[in-house]
């Protein structure tokens, strides 16, 4: 059942997001450069953190599907990529928002993580779009597979490759996550954890809702089969779909 | 595996030569690019970062258009299944088809560089050319393997001709990235300098990790 | 260190501040719209399964007694 740690997560996600709001307006010292307009550090760098890695762990997943073909793990793969979209849309538009604020324009090159989400993003909206354009289940999942992990190495590499141009051009904009003083840490840990928490009961809420919906289909199979009715079509479909037996309720594993 | 490589090369490069699908249209390609450029630039002759720009720009989308044409061939006429019908070992269809792309983008470069140097480069080549015959070298690499992979991964999806360009251009951005810092130098104005080494490294180690998880995931995209 | 003039005003930084964390609240609360969407889905489809196969098994054999369903019916009330 992937529903199961779900309630535990969620008030986990709860309680530690609102420690970090609660550190992040009243307990983080104002930045002597930036200001009040700092704060959008706190939030903008550990959905950078969270989306990338989110990116890696998608690969990781893939890893695992094309080993043992087992399509809970590909399932798993498509919903951390695609929640790792979201948060990378969100990385960029907090970091646009932020750059409007400190420099007056709402994109800066020099700002090497924006830069490497842009790219990130734009190699990453195209794997729905494959997906989509693969009727076959079996040849979607495993070219899909293929294409996060390709995906996925590459991340890393792009950061690395991106800082290193914009290294000597200027000082970098938005501020770096070295030489904080104790009390900006612990804020940004605590911050990167509530992040963390989010994502993972979004991705949880997210399995279940799509498991759910294959026992559905799972038990409507069945009904149709015991009177003879007619099956709905199956719509092509970017998402990858569970196809169960309507008598095993769910895989034996404890979800994500 | 050697032998199955070298029959499959033979068997591209015989087939390009003998239909001249390729090479001939990305050579054409770019230097038509290079009247495109003169024209939206309006500059007579460039250099330093701007050349970098204009060549590594040209030289990637006419590399697309190679990438786009590299397995249709294989997938409209069977030739997968023919492939996947002999005992050997798949990757080498891979080895092979980026093999064949290198050779293309090779002779592609062999057209486009000297047009370069004649329409727009304003500095002459003739100091800069050893160090930019390995910047050529190292980023052509990687664009064989990531051009083969896409290839490989778009040739039978639906949208096949748009999804290649769109999948490999993100994924090339560090070629990019360390192709244009390592020319630019090459082509300043006043005088040529030495392509700073950390670019170099760049362009190795992501032609290195890029090509082993080619080769550990390419048999994937074979399987039917 | 407040002695020292922040880089933008308060009220013009807070603008920002306020949009950036706006961003967050908005991609959670389209995500919770969007689950409530499905959730709806989901109920209205196990409706449907639910009384067809009543009427399947109404067929095969006389109306089973209805008692457990209306004191299911009237928890939710």
């Amino acid at each position: 059942m992937y529903g199961r740690g779900l309630r535990t997560l969620s008030i986990a996600t709860v309680a530690v997001m609102t420690l970090a709001l609660g550190l992040i307006f009243f307990y983080a010292p104002l930045e002597a450069e930036q200001g009040f307009l700092q704060k959008i550090f706190y939030l903008h760098v550990p959905l950078a953190i969270v989306s990338l890695c989110g990116f890696v762990a998608g690969g990781l997943m893939a890893i695992a599907h094309l080993r043992t073909r087992d399509p809970r793990w590909d399932m798993r793969s498509y919903v951390a990529i695609h929640m790792s979209l979201i948060f990378a849309v969100g990385t960029l538009i907090t970091g646009s928002i932020w750059a409007r604020g400190s420099w007056g324009h709402w994109w800066v090159w020099s700002e090497p993580t924006l830069v490497s989400f842009l790219i990130v993003f734009l190699l990453y909206a195209t794997y729905q779009p494959l997906r989509f354009a693969i009727e076959d289940p079996e040849r979607q999942a495993r070219y899909a597979s293929v294409f996060a992990i390709v995906a996925g190495a590459f991340v890393p590499l792009n950061f690395i490759a991106v800082r290193l141009s914009s290294e000597y051009l200027h000082p970098r904009v938005l501020g770096s996550t070295s030489n904080l003083p104790a009390k900006m840490a612990l804020t940004f840990l605590v911050s990167v954890l509530a992040v963390a928490l989010l994502y993972g009961t979004l991705c949880k809420y997210e399995l279940t809702a799509k498991h759910t919906r294959a026992q559905l289909r799972a038990l409507r199979r069945q009904l149709a089969g015991e009177s003879a009715g007619t099956g709905r079509t199956m719509r092509r479909s970017a998402s990858p779909r569970l196809a169960l037996s309507a008598d095993s309720s769910a895989p034996g594993s404890a979800g994500v | 595996m050697r032998r199955t490589v070298a029959a499959l090369l033979r068997k591209e490069l015989l087939v390009e030569l003998r239909t001249l699908e390729s090479v001939p249209g990305m050579s054409l390609f770019a230097l038509t690019t290079f009247v495109v450029f003169h024209f939206a630039l309006n500059q007579n002759s460039v250099s330093g970062d701007e050349a970098a720009g204009i060549l590594w720009v040209t030289l990637l989308f006419a590399a697309m258009l190679g990438v786009n044409r590299l397995f249709v061939a294989d997938a409209d006429q069977g030739g997968f299944d023919a492939f996947l019908l002999a005992p050997v070992d798949r990757s080498a269809m891979l080895l092979a088809k980026a093999l064949a792309l290198l050779a293309y983008l090779l002779v592609l470069e062999l057209v486009a560089v000297p047009a370069f140097a004649l329409l727009l480069l304003g500095p002459s080549l003739g100091q800069a050319l050893p160090d930019l015959l390995v910047v050529l070298a190292l980023a052509d690499l990687g664009v064989a393997v990531i051009g083969t992979l896409v290839a490989a991964l778009a040739v039978r999806t639906r949208a096949r001709d748009l999804l290649g360009p769109l999948l490999a251009l993100p994924l090339l951005m560090p070629v990019v990235i360390g192709a244009a810092r390592a020319t630019s130098p090459l082509l300043g104005l006043v005088h040529a300098e030495h392509s700073p080494a950390r670019w170099l490294l760049t362009l190795g180690l992501y032609d290195l990790v890029f090509g082993l998880i080619a080769y550990a995931v390419f048999d994937f995209l074979l399987e039917d | 260190m407040l002695a020292i003039a922040p880089a933008l005003p308060l009220h013009e930084a807070g603008k920002y501040v306020a949009g950036a964390y706006v961003v967050l609240f908005a991609i959670v609360l389209i995500y919770v719209a969007i689950m409530a969407v499905r959730l709806s889905r989901i109920e209205r489809e196990l409706g449907e399964l639910l009384s067809s196969s009543k009427r399947s098994s109404a067929d095969a054999q006389p109306a089973p007694p209805e008692r457990d369903l209306g004191r299911a019916e009237s928890t939710l009330a």
